[in-house]
């Protein structure tokens, strides 16, 4: 694999990292913000990357904006927010083209890298605070964000499942908020989340592509080091305990295809183990010849789709399946029963070599895509850890079968939430 | 063999006709870990109706063949296609489009073998009674989670609204009683024409020898007779079959979809005007035009707003997608937006933004195998090569856009759907 990662210090609590790789015509560049999630917290930070969107003092009109990316070759400024174990991510990234295929022979990097620093580190103010217009027109877009989960059956029903296991946990918060909280977002309060974040976050500065990530080091440097910090929480890695009897719920609404949740407590004992577990998940339900696919979906047909998937931020599994209502109790108990045929050994050292082979495949795709570089190793440092995709292989080709029958008998049902139609 | 360079890009591939007479492109791309295969079939959900020159008359199939061929076609005797790719590593997929069939796989190691079995299964079809019967469950299902997606009814939905007749309106795995239609013949009939290599195109992009995907398909790839097909082109009118359209689901927020109806050309004309159709849609409604800046501003539409250009043999619409307080003021506006423009010409400086947006997202899909390998593909069928088309978007004109507004933009064969709330109207 061609590409080579780097991180340094460029303030405190603030880091640079870049990944070059000539292959690409592109370059991607983002700024992270790391806070720990809470519920008083976690929906006026999530208005933030939006209302800084809209525009910056050196560029405060939202169209001439976006006309400005449009002419540096439809790059793209996009701002997220996403949810990593007990911590909210806030993200503002710019994606463009690189110099060598700009019709104009633009300084593309330079250009991005100080629209995102404007964007990010120079906002416009009136009277001190975001614009009243600009925040209430995010906030309302933060609220339909909120609502629209529903849209999506699968992804509302995995995340029904997820709160169903974490309670009254910050890890069970939305990373976008509520809506009652969104309700109560000002100028002033979003402003003060703004500086707040800027103040005490883990600050991941992120360059991947083909480009001169120095230019993008030394604007990064010049513009992140001036930046007053205090009190800034590096975020730590843990998983969650869970404990208790099985928690079920159901919920009805009209859908054609009811869906089936189910959550799982893995406890993985050290680093090892987190191998261990992505390997047996990948088994259970995580490739066309797992045992979920195969069985309940292929041979007894229960399911339209059922895939398992680990959550290494929570320690948690979750399998998520289509089902027809009357075919529930069935599936719920063949995917219970194909863990259990995993705890007890019933697969081949073929079963097992197939699917690290898969893994592999995984792992190459990895290095192959800007996005997925950027996002592999953003989860690497908020790990703690800054392995390669292709050191990952090498420990994967290394594990066995005991391995594997460990990691499914420690891993426990936690939760069932069940999305079908009114009787 | 034929090499076809681009010296904006620095890369070329390779094109040449198998003596099986199946196309094959091959696109080594220096630096990648994963090798990207494709073969491809120009069969799609609208092709209902052909004949072959060996046929007399016209066959009309279910809706929804075409897909039940690619999930059927993965089985055969002994084993699927899954199971042996299990072997190889390669992660294996297909899909099946408005026009064409694709079966793929993305590999890191064991390409040869990969490759072999891609091209072993597609020329292997295996269809009984009893396997044709259980997949019409299988589908059955995936029928029934598409009709509680919005995003896929309110396209549907819109697609009607602007066809009267054209098939681009059948849904693509086709209805629960189309597929019950299906048997194990009429499987052969459709495979025997549109899978007869001739008519299909292998692509490969990413890290793998070529000599090596050549060997591979000496070894698999038998000589066989060309079937030459004739599509009946729809008769579909001018005009749309509706302006609205709508349906109730459980969604939180209207979501609507906006078509406009352009008249077809050839398969090569289509995909030529979908590059200016797409600089067009940033023109309109692009987040760089003054439209999109008004309704976002009163929140008539949010970040989730898109627009693209939809081509095919013989259609090609634009859309705009989103959700929305107000869709019907969405669509109002967009209207006069339309009707402006039309009246008004085009500003120099959304030009000169729509062309370099629109030139960027073409280079962009040559950072990876996928975009590599489906623009191939998107070449060998649409009839405009790869580079072509990047070519084609680097020398628009502002007079050749202003044309084709004039032709492909008109109020009267537009048409809104939109998905309500189920609890509100």
């Amino acid at each position: 694999m061609q590409n080579s990662f780097h991180r340094e210090q460029v303030a405190d609590g603030i880091y640079f990292s870049h990944v070059a790789d000539s292959k690409f015509y592109s370059n991607c560049l983002s700024v992270s913000l790391i806070v720990p999630l809470a519920a008083e917290t976690v929906t006026d930070n999530a208005v933030v990357p939006p209302v800084l969107r809209l525009g910056c003092r050196t560029c405060p009109d939202f169209t001439a904006l976006n006309r400005r990316l449009g002419l540096l070759y439809g790059a793209t400024l996009s701002s997220d927010v996403m949810r990593f174990g007990a911590y909210q991510v806030l993200s503002v990234s710019a994606k463009g083209l690189d110099r060598r295929v700009a019709l104009r022979g633009e300084d593309m990097v330079r250009e991005l890298c100080t629209l995102i620093c404007d964007i990010v580190l120079d906002p416009l103010l009136l009277d001190g605070v975001f614009g009243k217009d600009q925040v209430e027109l995010e906030q309302h877009n933060l609220m339909d964000t909120i609502l629209s989960e529903i849209n999506d059956k699968r992804i509302y029903a995995q995340a029904q499942c997820h709160s169903l296991m974490f309670g009254d946990s910050p890890r069970a918060l939305r990373p976008y908020g509520t809506v009652e909280q969104a309700q109560k977002i000002t100028p002033l309060s979003a402003y003060e989340a703004y500086c707040r974040m800027l103040k005490t976050a883990q600050i991941e500065l992120m360059f991947v592509g083909s480009g001169d990530y120095e230019t993008a080091l030394e604007a990064f440097r010049e513009r992140f080091s001036g930046i007053s910090r205090e009190g800034v929480q590096k975020a730590s890695p843990s998983v969650a305990e869970l404990s208790g009897p099985v928690k079920e719920r159901t919920e009805t609404m009209e859908v054609n295809q009811s869906k089936l949740v189910m959550g799982f407590r893995c406890r993985p004992q050290d680093e090892r183990s987190v191998y261990d577990l992505r390997l047996m998940s990948a088994m259970y339900g995580g490739t066309p010849f797992s045992k979920l696919f195969l069985n309940v979906r292929e041979k007894l047909s229960l399911c339209y789709y059922c895939s398992s998937r680990y959550d290494r931020s929570n320690g948690t599994l979750l399998v998520s399946s289509g089902v027809e209502k009357d075919k529930k109790q069935a599936a719920y108990e063949e995917i219970l029963r194909q863990l259990q045929a995993l705890r007890d050994g019933e697969f081949t050292d073929e079963d097992l070599q197939n699917t690290v082979l898969a893994m592999n495949t995984g792992f190459a795709a990895t290095g192959d895509s800007l996005y997925a570089l950027e996002n592999w190793y953003l989860t690497q440092i908020l790990f703690g850890q800054q392995h390669s995709p292709e050191e990952e292989r090498t420990v994967m080709q290394t594990l066995t079968r005991e391995e594997v029958v460990e990691a499914a008998r420690g891993t426990e049902l936690d939760s069932v939430y069940f999305l079908t139609t009114a009787d | 063999m034929e090499t076809i360079r681009s010296g904006r890009l620095k890369q070329q591939y390779i094109s040449l006709t198998h003596e099986s007479g199946l196309r094959i492109y091959l696109c080594p791309m220096k630096g990648f870990n994963t090798a990207y295969a494709m073969l491809g079939t120009p069969y799609g959900s609208v092709d209902v109706c052909f004949k072959t020159d060996r046929d007399e008359d016209f066959a009309e199939v279910p809706a929804g063949i075409a897909h039940f061929l690619e999930h059927k076609l993965f089985e055969n005797e002994d084993c699927d296609a899954f199971a042996r790719y299990a072997k190889t590593g390669a992660s294996a997929n297909a899909f099946t489009s408005f026009n064409r069939t694709c079966y793929l796989f993305e590999s890191a190691e064991n390409f040869a073998d990969s490759l072999e079995i891609l091209l072993d299964f597609v020329t292997h079809p295996y269809f009984t009674q009893q396997t044709v019967d259980k997949e019409q469950g299988i589908i059955g299902q995936e029928i029934r989670m598409y009709e509680d997606s919005p995003g896929w009814r309110v396209m549907f939905n819109l697609l009607c609204a602007l066809y009267h007749k054209n098939p681009v309106r059948i849904d693509i795995a086709g209805t629960v009683e189309s597929i019950a239609q299906i048997n194990a013949d009429l499987l052969y009939r459709c495979y025997n024409t549109f899978y007869n290599l001739s008519n299909m195109v292998l692509a490969v992009a990413g890290n793998f020898d070529v000599d090596e995907a050549l060997r591979v398909a000496d070894k698999v790839l038998k000589k066989t007779e060309p079937v030459h097909i004739e599509y009946r082109r729809s008769d579909e009118p001018d005009t749309v079959c509706k302006r609205y359209a709508e349906q109730k689901l459980a969604v939180s927020t209207p979501l609507f979809d906006i078509g406009f109806k352009a008249l077809p050309g050839d398969y090569t004309e289509n995909t030529l005007n979908s590059v200016l159709d797409e600089m067009l849609v940033e023109i309109i409604a692009g987040e760089s035009s003054s439209l999109y800046r008004r309704l976002y501003d009163r929140s008539l539409i949010n970040g989730v707003f898109s627009g693209e250009s939809m081509v095919g043999r013989d259609y090609i619409c634009s859309m705009f997608s989103g959700e929305s307080s107000d869709p019907k003021q969405v669509y109002e506006e967009l209207c006069a937006e339309v009707t402006r423009l039309r009246e008004k010409g085009i500003d120099e400086e959304i030009f000169r933004v729509a062309k370099a947006t629109i030139y960027g997202r073409y280079i962009s899909a040559f950072d990876s195998v996928e975009g590599v390998g489906g623009l191939l593909i998107n070449g060998a069928f649409g009839g405009v090569g790869m580079y072509e088309l990047v070519d084609a978007a680097a020398s628009v004109t502002r007079e050749g856009l202003e044309k084709r507004l004039q032709e492909a933009f008109l109020v009267e064969r537009s048409a809104l759907s939109v998905i309500w709330p189920d609890s509100l109207r």
